[in-house]
């Protein structure tokens, strides 16, 4: 009867075009980890910006679009990690290049406690609270930390050791193995049992946990996951500028531009975020000679987007002609299918 | 102390017990010291009219809210300290009266977050389980629909197929029936009663009333948050403060005429 109905397709499910997807995420790659050797010094710089944009804006989009953790102060992450590199390579004397991965561990260390405080926060208070927590961290390297370098910040001077091509060269491979690990690890990460907690939070918290799901320990996980690639991408950032300062390091920016990126992009999904980074830059050239205005025309268009296309540029693609990259989806096995159609 | 132990070596003690529970917010008493207890593989059904305070006791018991005084016994251990999940996962499992599907993935889906989560197993065996609590329910064949797109009737399922996921001691059902066809209540009916079979305690709200006492064993009737009725469903329906309360005055009057 209804048995011979079993398989019931969503509109996207064409397992004939995974392969394509595949196809063309390889020869990205293969162009991206190949690009030191064939593209311009300036192309180079703007696909670093673009690759550690890339690794923020996944990560926020993991916490805020999934678990649905508005932080506004994930600058505070990236200026631990700027200082993280300055303290190990200046005054510990470690490797600049292998301060990235130890600056994410330090900013799930600090993390932690943290996330103590905030997750007592709920919605607009927990966002303030990121955002209060960023600033006290700015301020109080600003002023009163003189090993800091106080507001004139400090110099990563070892980075002189290495040749100019060289440093840039790492610096990029490092940006594009961070944009990879944020990428993948969400992939991943959406695609275990821990993903369908999180998608579940996503839909609705209370539903999540009367199935036994444990929302706090599912959050800390996320937001420890997004403190890192902060962190790391903090201590890359300044890899490539060499000066730390708090203003710039501690800036707002980091998050709002993050933000728009993934409103714009579209929040809950991969592909989103991606499209939203090429936007982003696309956008800025463009309004480059408009300096402070920018940022009034990015507040605009993010504004704009979430009244009208609340599921971003991805989502408005997304409905004319589906194409999923990332595949996140679970479906039934195939061997409870074919059970059922071969009785 | 000493009764704790002889809790624990009494075969046929209650399986969940509700301590004097309960619950007030600010000046309103929604559940005022309510006791009941539940047998080991008994079907107990809830009465009462609208805003009686049955949501909010089954909401207590699951873990859901904190009771403002009073205890929850789960084989005879107090439930206190434990959050909601961790009730699901030992046992004590909940459906909700409005339904919580995850609107943006599939059926299957949803029903797999439970079987890992709720059900507590890993890769095969979950999706095992949650196959299992599809095909019981007949949520199998929409098993690839964005739970967002479902019906009542089929969020109602869906909700009862993640709870099965869970796979519980003490099933919770909060007005699993209502907006239902006959033709559908009598599914349900069945279905019920053949997880009731399979070892399940259940307590069930409902205002379908031929549903419930199709399955119950024993009814307790809410009124005003207080226990105003215990017993078979016989005896508590012909019970005058249970007339009073869902038909009013008016109907008592009339009986009497
Ligand atoms: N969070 C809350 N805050 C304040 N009052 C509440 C809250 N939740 C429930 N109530 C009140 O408690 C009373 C009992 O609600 P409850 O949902 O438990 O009733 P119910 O018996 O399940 O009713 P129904 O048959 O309509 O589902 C109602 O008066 C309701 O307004
Ligand atoms: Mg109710």
């Amino acid at each position: 009867m209804a048995e011979s109905q079993i398989v019931t397709p969503r509109p996207y499910a064409r397992t004939s075009s995974a392969a394509l997807p595949l196809f063309a995420l390889a020869v990205i790659l293969a162009a991206l980890i190949t690009l030191p050797f064939w593209a311009t010094g300036y192309t180079q710089r703007s696909v670093l910006e673009f690759l550690y944009f890339l690794a923020l804006a996944q990560a926020w989009n993991l916490m805020a679009g999934y678990a649905g953790m508005m932080s506004i102060g994930q600058q505070a992450f990236v200026g631990i990690g700027a200082y993280g590199l300055v303290v190990m390579a200046e005054d510990l004397g470690i490797n600049p290049f292998l301060t990235v991965p130890l600056a994410a561990i330090l900013a799930v260390i600090l993390a932690v406690p943290v996330s103590w405080l905030l997750f007592r926060l709920k919605g607009a208070y927990f966002a303030v609270a990121t955002w209060v927590i960023a600033e006290t961290v700015r301020l109080t390297v600003n002023a009163n930390i003189d090993w800091l370098g106080g507001g004139r910040g400090r110099t990563v001077r070892s980075l002189g050791q290495f040749d100019r091509h060289l440093r840039e060269d790492l610096g990029y491979w490092v940006a594009l193995a961070l944009a990879i690990i944020a990428v993948f690890g969400v992939f991943f990460l959406l695609r275990s049992k821990t993903g369908l907690a999180l998608q579940a939070i996503r839909d609705t918290e209370n539903g999540a946990r009367s199935v036994g799901v444990e929302t706090r320990r599912t959050k800390r996980i996320v937001y420890l996951f997004a403190a890192a690639i902060a962190g790391a991408t903090g201590a890359l950032i300044y890899i490539v500028q060499i000066n730390v300062r708090p203003d710039a390091a501690f800036s707002i920016n980091w998050a709002a531009y993050v933000i728009f990126i993934v409103v714009i992009g579209g929040i809950g999904t991969i592909e989103g975020p991606i499209l939203g980074t090429l936007v982003f830059f696309f956008l800025r050239d463009m309004l480059a000679d408009l300096e402070a205005w920018s940022m009034l025309i990015f507040g605009l268009i993010a504004i704009m987007m979430m009244l009208f296309a609340p599921k971003g540029l991805w989502g408005l693609l997304n409905t004319h002609r589906p194409v999923l990259l990332f595949r996140t989806a679970r479906r039934l096995p195939e061997r409870f299918a074919a059970h059922k159609e071969g009785e | 102390m000493v009764s704790a132990v002889t809790e624990v070596f009494t075969p046929l003690g209650p399986v969940l017990e509700a301590r004097a529970l309960t619950k007030r917010y600010g000046a309103l008493t929604v559940n005022d010291a309510v006791s009941f207890s539940l047998a080991p593989g008994e079907a107990l059904g809830v009465l009462g009219p609208n805003g009686a305070g049955k949501t909010t006791l089954l909401k207590m018991l699951a873990g859901s809210t904190a009771p403002s005084a009073g205890q929850v016994l789960y084989d005879g251990r107090d439930m206190s300290g434990l959050t909601e999940p961790a009730r699901c996962r030992q046992g004590i499992v909940r459906t909700s009266q409005v339904p919580q599907p995850f609107e943006q993935i599939s059926v299957w889906e949803n029903v797999l977050t439970a079987a890992y989560h709720g059900g507590g197993h890993h890769g095969d065996a979950a999706e095992e389980v949650a196959y299992t609590a599809l095909k019981r329910t007949g949520l199998l064949e929409r098993h690839d629909e964005m739970a967002g797109a479902l019906s009542l009737m089929g969020r109602k399922r869906l909700e009862l197929s993640r709870a099965l996921a869970c796979e519980p001691k003490v099933l919770l059902l909060d007005e699993i029936a209502g907006g239902l066809t006959d033709f559908e209540v009598h599914d349900l009916v069945v279905l019920i009663q053949d997880i009731r079979t399979s070892g399940v305690s259940i307590i069930w709200i409902e205002h379908v009333v031929h549903a419930l006492v199709a399955v119950v064993d024993r009814l307790i009737a809410l009124d005003f948050g207080q226990l105003i009725a215990e017993g078979t469903p016989d005896e508590v329906m012909e019970g005058e403060a249970f007339k009073r309360a869902y038909f009013g005055q008016d109907a008592i009057l009339e009986g009497a005429r």
